[in-house]
């Protein structure tokens, strides 16, 4: 029965011992996780600033393209163009319309 | 033991004085340090709302926004004499000025491009002069081409930042209607006029902005905190406005004020079925663009910012009124049209001296008979006449969605005399607005149905959701027969009338001239006049109402041959538009 009991003490000491180790050890892990992790971070800054840039030029690019279609689409310059190119106005519209019925006439 | 009480005490002091100057960094100048702090490590950037974007009907961009720069100095850091730096930078800062300056004929005549320059020389150094500054603004608005010019000039303490400028892609097209963006007192963007003006608040948006901290470079801390609102950017409005018509509109119009040596004119139409703006030209006009470098009394749109006499134009509605109440049938016979009228010791004669005994009231409009329209007054009784003249919207404000609305009050009831009833009926002794008169014609051409005239058709919101502006019915004026009815006398006007030779054949359409005069301290002009013509076509399915007014005409002072003709021109060009064929 002693002996039994002492047995019981002994697990639960190396049980603890695990456990402490355990902490121990995912301790070490996470900071040394945090230390490379802030390491590689810590130089991502240049890189955001770059895809910022990309970004912002991009954008810039695309209000200006935005911008061009609006003023080649324009009926102005639509004008400028049909008259550069020998359009002319037509004035003799011609309108097809079906025929009268025949109870209409006189 | 006195010594070692005596280090005690310091030892107390020094505790004391460490623990105070700790409450006042912890407590009392916590907040501030920490603004201090957050300024060396964290960035704040501002992120600019754009401003929304206005459409056409057919989603096309009337105006639109683009990136220009604020080129600003360090005073601190230039090294060479301000008076130098001036000489370099005030040519390339004003080149987009003299560009629109030689390309614009209506802006300034006598244009000087030497003397801008010695002004711009003399505005810059007079900036520099602040000494103690450490940032001066030297020019807003700069397009891209002047910054890349100031970047190779390589001045040093001459730096930009971005900002944004409107831009339109029609030019100048229906500028009144658009508005212009300016800057309010504090330089922030502000528009003015037009749907710029009327809608500035759902336009502008609201800024938003980042926080995040930063590298001794000025990078950013990725694992460090960041803060950030983000911007809502301004509504884009889409309009009624169909850019076809409204280019037709202004080319005709042009064409026009130049053919009968007008002093300026105005055009609009609209939608009789929902009040919604179609076109809307006024000339002379001005570019939004470059709206500083035209007259300011150009800037308010006068079609509704203006009032005039309308003339006989002003004779449908009271004939419409006569109708509605039963006083008058077309067939109605004027037993008082003999001869000029008599009333309150004022005569009233015929435009043309001409009287047509026992003409019908069709032909009262026919001839655009005066003593006619005294007769129809008569029969219809002053009450009811003023009465009418409300519901159909004279003398209160339409309430179109632009700023510069204004209007001119109806006189109260009880100071109508005797001859302002009498000269009412043939539209003197009366001010209103193009505005009110289209939309009370369209309440003609529509069944009897006055509309809120409005130029927005749809409104859509930053996620891309769109809000829909529905018509809004004001009240019922006429009855839809009364409006048929008087549709067929308008199209009699038309057919026989005096503008019957500019008509388009084979279309019906109703309508009437106007020809006012103008009153001028307590008389009125005799050689300048306003020119008018109110219709509207197809008269018995209407796809548009239109007003043209050509003021002080010099070709010649009659609506019948300025006004009409030139609605006739528009109407031609909307025929054709429109798809809508003559009848055989």
């Amino acid at each position: 029965m002693k002996r039994f009991k002492q047995d019981k003490e002994n697990n639960k000491i190396k049980t603890q011992r695990i456990a402490q180790v355990v902490v121990l050890m995912a301790a070490i892990v996470l900071v040394i996780s945090q230390i490379v992790i802030s390491n590689s971070f810590s130089t991502s800054g240049e890189t955001v600033i770059k895809l910022e840039r990309e970004t912002k030029i991009l954008e810039e690019e695309n209000k200006q393209l935005r911008a061009q279609i609006s003023q080649k689409g324009s009926l102005c310059y639509i004008e400028e163009q049909a008259l550069a190119r020998g359009f002319v106005e037509v004035n003799n519209i011609i309108s097809l319309s079906s025929a009268i019925p025949v109870a209409f006439k006189p | 033991m006195r010594r070692i009480n005596l280090v005690f005490l310091a030892f107390c002091l020094a505790f004391v004085a460490i623990l105070s100057r700790l409450f006042y960094w912890q407590i009392l100048a916590s907040e501030k340090l920490a603004i201090e702090a957050q300024k060396q490590y964290g960035q704040k950037n501002i992120i600019v709302s754009l401003r929304g974007e206005i459409k056409a009907s057919d989603n096309a961009t009337l105006v639109t926004n683009q990136t220009v720069y604020l080129v600003y100095v360090n005073p601190k850091k230039i090294k060479i004499t301000p008076s130098q730096l001036a000489n370099q930078l005030a040519p390339v800062l004003l080149e987009d000025t003299i560009i629109d300056q030689e390309s614009t004929e209506s802006s300034t005549p006598n244009f000087d491009k030497k003397e801008i320059i010695e002004r711009e020389i003399e505005r810059i150094n007079k900036s520099l002069s602040k000494t103690n500054m450490e940032w001066i603004a030297l020019k807003h608005k700069v397009g891209k081409i002047s910054l890349e010019k100031i970047k190779s000039l390589g001045i040093e303490g001459v730096d930009f930042e971005e900002e944004e400028k409107r831009f339109y892609p029609e030019s100048s097209m229906a500028a009144h209607l658009l508005g212009f963006v300016g800057s309010d007192a504090n330089g922030e963007d502000k528009g003015y006029f037009g749907l710029e003006g009327f809608y500035d608040y759902e336009l502008k948006g609201r800024s938003g902005f980042t926080i995040a901290e930063k590298d001794t470079r000025g990078a950013p801390i990725i694992l460090g905190g960041t803060d950030k609102i983000e911007p809502i950017n301004g509504r884009n409005m889409i309009l009624y406005l169909d850019r076809a018509v409204q280019f037709i509109v202004g080319k005709k119009l042009r064409e026009a004020v130049i053919r009968y040596g007008a002093k300026e004119g105005s055009v609009a139409i609209m939608d009789p079925n929902t009040g919604g703006i179609i076109a809307l030209s006024n000339y002379p006009s001005y570019a939004g663009e470059n709206w500083q470098s035209f007259d300011s009394k150009l800037y308010k749109n006068p079609f509704i910012a203006d009032t005039f006499e309308p003339g006989s134009i002003f004779k449908t509605f009271v004939m419409a009124a006569a109708l509605n109440e039963n006083a008058v049938k077309p067939e109605t016979v004027c037993d008082k049209c003999s001869s000029p009228r008599i009333v309150n010791d004022f005569t009233i004669k015929t435009w043309n001296n001409k009287y047509y005994p026992e003409t019908s009231m069709t032909g009262v409009l026919e001839h655009s008979d005066n003593v006619g329209m005294v007769f129809v007054g008569e029969k219809l009784g002053g009450e009811k006449l003023i009465s009418y003249l409300q519901n159909f919207g004279f003398g209160q404000p339409t309430g179109i969605d632009l700023e510069e609305e204004t209007n001119v009050p109806l006189r109260p009831k009880n100071e109508w005399k005797p001859i302002d009833l009498a000269t009412v009926t043939f539209g003197q002794g009366i001010a209103v607005t193009g505005i009110q008169t289209l939309t009370a014609v369209a309440a003609i051409a529509n069944g009897g149905k006055l509309f809120k005239p409005h130029v927005v058709a749809r409104i859509q919101n930053d996620n891309g959701s769109i809000i829909e502006i529905k018509p809004k019915l004001t009240r019922q004026v006429i009855k839809p027969t009364t409006s048929r009815v008087l549709t067929e006398m308008m199209v009699n006007a038309v057919d026989k009338g005096e503008a019957r030779f500019a008509k388009p054949k084979g279309y019906r359409i109703a309508g009437k001239t106007g020809t006012a005069q103008i009153p001028i301290a307590g008389h009125y002009d005799p050689t300048k006049t306003i020119a008018s013509f109110i219709g509207f076509a197809p008269a018995d399915d209407p796809k548009f109402v239109m007003l043209t007014i050509l003021r002080e005409p010099t070709s010649s002072p009659w609506g019948s041959e300025t006004a009409a003709p030139l609605f006739f021109d528009i109407a031609k060009e909307l025929f054709t538009y429109y798809k809508i064929a003559p009848e055989p």
